[in-house]
């Protein structure tokens, strides 16, 4: 049988690799060194084409933003919420998500369908309901308020993530630990729950970054008191007129927490699925 | 002490009979195997006695008490599963001592008791290592040090060496065989490998189609087989169908295709009913010797090593006969072939 050339020896897998590298650099790593670079650009020169490097670098504009006491405080904002929502976000999908994973539910199909119904929505359609309920239930313009609306959107995908985790664990794993003498509550923390961290490492960290990044709903329900920085960020972006330098700035302050946290968490991710290997059955 | 009773078990999956009235007795220390094809219900019978799954009939007994009203895991019945299922995300230590720790053990005595138990599989220094970090051998005997530790009044076994490859399975069927004695707790085996069956029990149990069609001990139940399906079940077997002609001094004549055969059983048979008899193909003989001479062609040889395998024709009916050492005869000869009078009269189907 003859392979493709892709799969032929190594000068093959190589040439692959570096496409598939090049093919990330454009998507991902050269619209950051754009960012950087915005955020570096001297503002009285400014950055025309066709240069391709901004012809005078300064921290003029991280000056500028870091002194603006709002970045501080959306910062704080934005780093209080987000926790807030996953952990909100984790212990109501760890219950539903046994549900659907796990138990034979005669109306499942119907079940996920109205969990998911909050992501099927166009984001201003549901935060334009949401937005006046939240007002006459004096919701709005509160950090709660911010919090509760963000989990509406958030908690779709962790229920999604979290299922399929519980849908993968073994049943004769359940059954070894109630006939080893684990009653319910035993189970659940001590069988149940560490077979699904993975899952739920995963789903929470998909929460966290999509708390930081939500803008649509957070803006509706809690402007003008409550504050994160993808709100600031459109303030300077769209709001007035585009300051990319200033919104550049505004990015890497959200950027550099987000990547940071990514790997923390990759790491601990990685050690967690291999605890989850299976052996050799 | 430890009795186990199970009384007209039934358990239906939807319009599917899984268990159809299965009613048996375990005594103390006694390791009796449910032997079956896939799907006949031993897995669900047994995971019915560790209170896995709630019959829809019937009443399962320790020691005469009802254990019904008993969840899961307040009986103390310890299982042994096919896949193993070991909790990954613990090491073997852990794997053993969870038993213990769900009963509130404190720490020390714990780990006491998990050394005990690694000794006793062999696998002493193995402790910290993840299930996954052992070879399939050693998960099956960190499954059942996890059973056993515990101390189970009864111990269930579901198909533990299936996932094995022969060799190993050989091994540690000896070894399971010698633990449960040592230990001489009441067990409960499920395979379909009738070698395992009769190699390891005390008595066994056939199962097909959810119902016990037979129970006895592994001689009887391979020997004397009562009906056709365990017959058929347990290795491969000749049957014969015929008249009885006359039945006198210990031994019945029977009519069949291959001329009047004897057979040394009297008990409950009738002069002038049909009977079906079943020869093993290591009892059927070349030569002439003590038995009923039929004479036959040789269709087709394999050669198995301890044994050579023949399908030999006679009277339009192919028998297969199993012959160790020996010549090797060709297709197509004329042999000679003796029908013992050890064959048994088996019933049904």
């Amino acid at each position: 049988m003859t392979h493709p050339w892709w799969q032929r020896g190594a000068p093959g897998r190589w040439m692959l690799a570096l496409v598939f590298f090049g093919l990330a650099s454009i998507g991902l790593i050269i619209p950051l060194i754009v960012g950087v670079l915005w955020s570096l650009v001297n503002p009285n020169v400014g950055w025309f084409p066709p240069a391709i490097v901004p012809a005078n670098l300064s921290l003029a504009n991280w000056r500028a933003m870091l002194s603006v006491p709002e970045i501080g405080q959306a910062f704080v904002m934005s780093f209080l919420i987000a926790p807030l929502v996953t952990v909100l976000c984790s212990a109501l999908a760890l219950p539903t998500g046994y549900a659907l994973g796990r138990r034979r539910l005669r109306m499942r199909r119907t079940i996920e369908l109205l969990v998911l119904a909050p992501i099927i929505l166009p984001g201003i359609v549901l935060a334009t309901g949401l937005g006046s309920m939240f007002i006459r239930l004096g919701l709005s313009h509160t950090i709660p308020g911010v919090v509760l609306v963000q989990t509406v959107v958030l908690l779709p995908f962790m229920i999604r993530i979290v299922a399929a985790t519980f849908e993968g664990v073994p049943q004769d794993l359940i059954d070894a630990g109630r006939n080893l003498g684990a009653g319910p509550w035993a189970l659940t923390r001590h069988v149940l729950i560490p077979l699904v961290k993975p899952g739920l490492f995963a789903g929470g960290l998909f929460t966290f970054i999509g708390s930081l990044e939500e803008f649509v709903l957070t803006f509706i329900v809690g402007m003008p008191h409550v504050q994160t920085l993808p709100v600031l960020l459109w303030a300077y972006l769209g709001g007035r007129s585009s300051i990319f330098t200033y919104a550049a700035v505004v990015t890497m302050v959200l950027l550099v927490p987000t990547i940071l946290l990514m790997f923390i968490a990759e790491r601990t991710l990685r050690q967690e699925y291999l605890a989850a290997g299976f052996g050799k059955v | 002490m430890a009795r186990l009773e199970l009384q007209g078990i039934t358990k239906r999956f939807g319009r599917a009979v899984a268990v159809d009235h299965v009613s048996l007795e375990v005594s103390d220390g006694e390791f009796l195997t449910l032997l079956g094809p896939s799907g006949c219900g031993k897995t669900t019978t047994l995971r019915i006695v560790a209170g896995l799954i709630d019959p829809d009939e019937g009443e399962v007994l320790l020691d005469g008490r009802p254990m019904q009203h008993l969840p899961a895991h307040r009986r103390q019945t310890a299982m042994v599963f096919q896949s193993y299922a070991l909790f990954p995300h613990m090491t073997v230590q852990e794997n053993i001592g969870f038993g213990l720790r769900m009963r509130g053990m404190l720490p020390e005595p714990v780990r006491t008791r998990v050394q005990e138990a690694l000794a006793l599989v062999e696998l002493e220094g193995l402790g910290d290592r993840y299930p996954r970090q052992l070879s399939g051998g050693q998960q099956q005997r960190v499954a059942v040090a996890r059973a056993v530790v515990t101390r189970p009044k009864v111990l269930l076994f579901d198909e533990p060496l299936s996932n094995l490859d022969a060799k190993l399975r050989e091994r540690l069927r000896l070894e399971l065989r010698t633990l449960q004695q040592r230990l001489g707790v009441t067990t409960v085996y499920v395979t379909h490998d009738q070698a395992e069956a009769l190699s390891l029990s005390d008595r066994v149990a056939v199962m097909v189609g959810g119902q016990v069609v037979e129970i006895g001990t592994p001689r009887e139940v391979y020997r004397t087989p009562r009906s056709r399906v365990t017959a058929e079940f347990l290795g491969i077997t000749n049957f014969l169908e015929g008249k009885v002609m006359a039945v006198a001094d210990g031994q019945c004549a029977v009519q069949t295709p291959l001329g009047v055969v004897r057979v040394d059983t009297t008990a409950g048979i009738r002069v002038g009913e049909t009977v079906t008899l079943s020869f093993r193909p290591e009892d059927v003989r070349i030569g002439r010797h003590e038995g009923t001479t039929v004479t036959g062609r040789v269709l087709h040889a394999s050669y198995l090593g301890a044994v050579t395998d023949y399908a030999v024709e006679s009277a339009g009916m192919t028998l297969r006969i199993h012959e160790g050492g020996g010549a090797l005869r060709g297709p197509g000869e004329e042999i000679t072939v003796t029908l013992p009078t050890t064959a048994a009269i088996v019933h049904g189907q």
